[in-house]
């Protein structure tokens, strides 16, 4: 048969929801799809698909940055939480089994670092840079100015892309840093898992 | 830079509002942040603004502006300001107890330029949340709220450029760095001018930072600009500084000239279509439609003249250095002294403080009832509407929190009302039990609340009724002291109402828990403490509890109406004012009908309150309402009785107590029984029943009888004992009303509570500090 809910058991749930302390989770998700949706738009807007033009094929990777950034700061968040709960459980139950959810945060963790040197290469200034590539014209006597001009025409818009993408550089990089930094952070969270984990299951190695 | 402890300097800018102000510089005298002054910029005003502000003789900096302008009163307070930061708040308005040092504590980052908190509009008729994390473009569009800084992470609308900014009734600049942008552009009148500085500041790369935090409680009054909560406003001046606006911010965002032309063409129209809207609302005349559409274009075409072709109005650069004088500079004068500590706490809507003086400090005191009038009428909303007026008519502050359908502040009857929806987001592992469901995630609600109240309101002790744990989640949290108002437990009531369900279980097992785990208990009576004990087996200690007893306004003298002995009216009338329910014993009273009036035949009923058939299973059980049982069972009595339904608080009630002889309540159980004070108060003699803490209030055979409960015969005996004898219906009905003056006033209860609540918050502080 059952057992009934006893008020110890509904104390232990309601101290537990005090520990974890979090604001509700809903508003990250939200506006993470917001911003996805809303970089969607302008890839549709601009017409991305269009790859031979130079300056669309810049401002497609800045896209895919940004994805790339964006699907990072939601595992940081997922890996932050799950870390967050796995310190509650600990405290709470105090058994072996956390030491598979700890496993998982060492892959999760593997797998941001992972996320970070892919981004580390390609928010380098060279990946977005753009070369002019207009194509030579056959004509006779007057392909020579006709190339020229389609260099020229091709060079105007590549002037800004150019100083978009050193811009675009500058904001990735210290993204990127700020994650590698938060990814130090979360090691460190671990880290004091482990020592808790240890000071609970084997009491009497920290005295 | 000084970032350890900024010094503030408040600016207010006035015209026509002595009132306000004076109930502004009351609230200000509470702030828990000291070191800051007062400058108030005095527009062209026809009140006694000016005999207000001499009473305050140099605790005040007082400067005035020659014109109706906000932007030139606001750059006149900056400039005659001394603080490191300028933090400006409408006349209309009053500051949460730590707003300044929770501003402060924003500004210990040097890196923060500004910021400002929330602002709630507490008017009892029109609460909302009115401004928070706002948002506003380079082309005048903006967001007022936004319940986090995630939501509108993209921002809506079409400009390029947006910003955060802060509401004008709530923002705080460091001052060096306002002046550095030229302060307020003197183009705005009104409106606009604070959104216009958050672009401007923002653009100069200083960073601006509003919170969640610090709230502002508006009250909305009149101005030469608008009749509040009507339609008489000046809307062509917010058209002319939207248009400006998205013109001059517009520009300097790098929008197109033709984006922003559209854009002032929409914000023209958009109020050509609210006179049309208004006009068909019959909310203004067809003239007023006509002269409200030629002021919208002119006032448009004004803005976007004065946008592209002229010059900002702002402060010249040397006005910086004239404001950083150092003569200037000596003349801070802290505002508080040493009385502003001592001084009651004061009504935000219309400025009235309680006439007592005090001795120490008020406090800081959160009452927690789920229901609570004029919503509800339930008992323990009853209790705590009454016990907040009392505290706040002895001084102390006082804060509510309530169940509503959304999130909203209101003060009512000296307290803030708190109103928060019940989400439910925690606790699904008690879906199935709904009741538990429901309560722990509203309980779970009270304490987010509670920590906002901390952190804004500097709440000091928590007080919840035991009925519905409401305070439990706070309780376990530990986060401040919880003391416990004991009433009719709920394993109490389940049996009466016949339910025996596991979701009732739980729910009595969790009230008993909470019991256990108080700070303190008050119980209203001995009864109630011995009751508890029986039910709970909680036997606290002497120090963990103390009799705590209700008390309620006494009316005038010449209000009650003792029995007359002379008179010649025959007739005699019986009230009885409750829920209709079981608990209550009205099926007692009912069979007792028929004996009392063999007894007395010239006796009437009144049968007062809102039948509650349906909730305490009788409807389910018989397929009757009460009223309907009355006269099925007793057809030859129903002429003698008048059942009048629910009854509001206030005159009708009045009249009801007034002009009854006896007042009978035969109730299976009672914690306290306001309900015969309440009768005691107009001298009436009542009768009760022999049960929880009624013999602590009604004292047999002087203010009353009392009978064994469930006892139709003896009832009636009682009954009709005080009815026939003239003398017992004038004695006991003056006697109650002796009871009531020296035992069960709201004076009493407010003296009581307060010295316990004081008591337990001292001694919870002595154990923190150990």
């Amino acid at each position: 048969m059952k057992r009934k809910l006893s008020a110890e058991d509904v104390i232990k749930d309601i101290e537990f929801e005090l520990a974890q302390g979090v604001p509700p989770k809903d508003n990250l998700g939200e506006s993470i799809e917001a911003v996805r949706q809303f970089q969607n738009k302008l890839r549709a807007e601009l017409d991305i698909s269009n790859t031979g033009s130079p300056s669309r094929q810049s401002i497609g990777r800045l896209l895919q940055l940004n994805d790339m950034l964006v699907t990072l700061l939601q595992e940081t968040a997922v890996a932050i939480t799950q870390l967050q709960l796995t310190q509650q459980l600990q405290i709470r139950h105090a058994h072996a089994s956390t030491r598979a959810l700890l496993d998982q945060i060492d892959t999760d963790a593997i797998r941001i670092s992972e996320h970070i040197a892919k981004i580390d290469e390609v928010t380098k200034s060279k990946s977005l840079f753009v070369a002019i590539d207009p194509q030579r014209s056959a004509i006779p006597i007057i392909g020579r100015w006709i190339s020229k001009l389609r260099q020229a025409l091709h060079g105007l818009p590549l002037y800004y892309v150019r100083i978009l993408a050193s811009k675009q550089t500058v904001v990735n990089q210290a993204f990127s840093e700020e994650y590698g930094y938060t990814l130090n952070e979360i090691t460190e969270l671990r880290q004091r898992v482990n020592d808790l984990e240890l000071r609970i299951t084997h009491p009497e190695s920290t005295d | 830079m000084n970032t350890d402890s900024p010094r503030f300097s408040i600016i207010i800018n006035t015209i026509n509002r002595a009132q306000p102000l004076q109930t502004l510089l009351c609230a200000l005298e509470k702030q828990s942040y000291p070191d800051f002054e007062v400058v108030i910029v005095v527009g062209p005003t026809k009140d006694n603004t000016m005999e207000l502000l001499d009473n305050y003789g140099d605790r005040v900096k007082v400067l005035r502006c020659p014109s109706a302008n906000l932007g030139v009163s606001r750059n006149i307070g900056l400039l005659a300001s001394s603080g490191d930061i300028v933090a400006y708040i409408d006349d209309d308005a009053v500051p949460s107890h730590r707003w300044l040092e929770q501003l402060a504590g924003i500004f210990e980052d040097p890196w923060i330029g500004a910021t400002g908190g929330i602002v709630y509009l507490i008017h009892p008729n029109h609460p909302r949340l009115q401004h928070s994390l706002g948002l506003f473009s380079s082309l005048a569009e903006q967001v007022d709220v936004r319940s986090s800084w995630l939501e509108h992470l993209v921002p809506p609308g079409i400009a390029t450029q947006w910003v955060t900014r802060m509401m004008g009734t709530n923002m705080a600049y460091r001052r060096a760095d306002l002046i550095d942008i030229g302060g307020f552009d003197e183009f705005y009148e009104w409106v606009y001018d604070e959104t216009d500085v958050a672009m401007r500041f923002t653009i100069a790369g200083k960073i601006l930072h509003p919170v969640k935090q610090a709230p502002v409680y508006h009250v909305p009054a009149s101005s030469h600009n608008r009749q509040v909560f009507t339609y008489n406003l000046k809307w062509w001046l917010q058209t002319r500084a939207s248009v400006y606006s998205a013109v001059k911010n517009g520009t300097a965002s790098g929008e197109s000239r033709s984006t922003i032309i559209r854009r002032c063409m929409n914000l023209i129209h958009g109020h050509l279509l609210l006179s049309n809207q208004f006009l068909h609302d019959n909310k203004i005349s067809s003239l007023q439609a006509w002269q409200m559409r030629i002021n919208e274009v002119t006032s448009g075409l004004h803005g976007m003249v004065k946008g592209f072709s002229f010059p900002r109005k702002l402060i010249p650069q040397n006005g910086g250095q004239a404001g950083d004088d150092t003569s200037m500079k000596a003349s801070f004068h802290q505002y508080q002294n040493g009385y502003s500590a001592f001084m009651p706490s004061v009504d935000p809507i219309n400025g009235r403080q309680a006439n007592v003086r005090l001795s120490e400090p008020p406090l800081r005191i959160c009452l927690l009832s789920r229901d609570f009038p004029p919503s509800d009428k339930g008992g323990v909303g009853r209790q705590t509407h009454m016990l907040a007026k009392a505290l706040f008519e002895s001084g102390q502050t006082v804060h509510v929190i309530t169940k509503g359908d959304r999130e909203r502040l209101t003060f009512r009857d000296g307290a803030y009302v708190h109103e928060i929806p019940t989400r439910l987001e925690y606790y699904e592992q008690y879906k199935h039990l709904p009741g538990m469901y429901y309560l722990l995630n509203h309980s779970h609600n009270v304490y987010e609340k509670v920590k906002d109240l901390i952190l804004n309101d500097g709440i000091q002790i928590i007080d919840s009724s035991n009925y519905q744990f409401e305070g439990l989640v706070t309780s376990l949290s530990g986060i401040l002291p919880v003391v416990i108002r004991l009433v009719t437990a709920m394993r109490q009531i389940a049996p009466l109402n016949g339910d025996d369900s596991d979701d009732k279980r739980l729910q009595g097992e969790m009230e008993r828990v909470f019991i256990e785990r108080a700070n303190h208990l008050l119980p209203n009576t001995h009864a109630t403490l011995r009751t508890l004990q029986g039910i709970y087996g909680v036997h606290p200690r002497e120090d963990q509890y103390s009799i705590a007893t209700y008390g309620i306004e006494p009316v005038p003298d010449e209000k009650t109406r003792p029995y007359d002995l002379q008179r010649s009216e025959k007739n005699l009338k019986v009230l009885f004012l409750g829920r209709l329910e079981k608990r209550k014993g009205i099926i007692d009273l009912f069979h007792a009908i028929p004996s009392v009036v063999k007894h007395a035949p010239n006796t009437r009923f009144v049968i007062a309150g809102a039948d509650n058939s349906h909730n305490d299973g009788f409807l389910e059980r018989t397929g009757m309402d009460y009223r309907s049982y009355f006269e099925r069972t007793f057809p030859e009595y129903k002429s003698m009785v008048d059942f009048v339904g629910e009854v509001p608080d206030g005159e009708p009630q009045e009249q009801l107590y007034q002009s009854c002889d006896l007042f009978v309540a035969p109730s299976l159980y009672e914690s306290f029984g306001l309900i015969y004070i309440e009768a005691m108060n107009y001298s009436k003699p009542v009768i009760g029943c022999n049960t929880g803490g009624v013999p602590e209030v009604v004292e047999h055979g002087v203010t009353g009888l009392l009978v064994d409960p469930q006892s139709p015969k003896a009832l009636a005996e009682a009954i009709a004992t005080v009815l026939c004898s003239p003398v017992l219906l004038r004695d006991m009905g003056m006697a109650g009303r002796q009871r009531l003056l020296t035992h069960f006033t709201a004076a009493h209860m407010a003296n009581n509570f307060t010295r316990i609540y004081r008591n337990i918050i001292t001694r919870n502080s002595g154990a923190d500090h150990q």
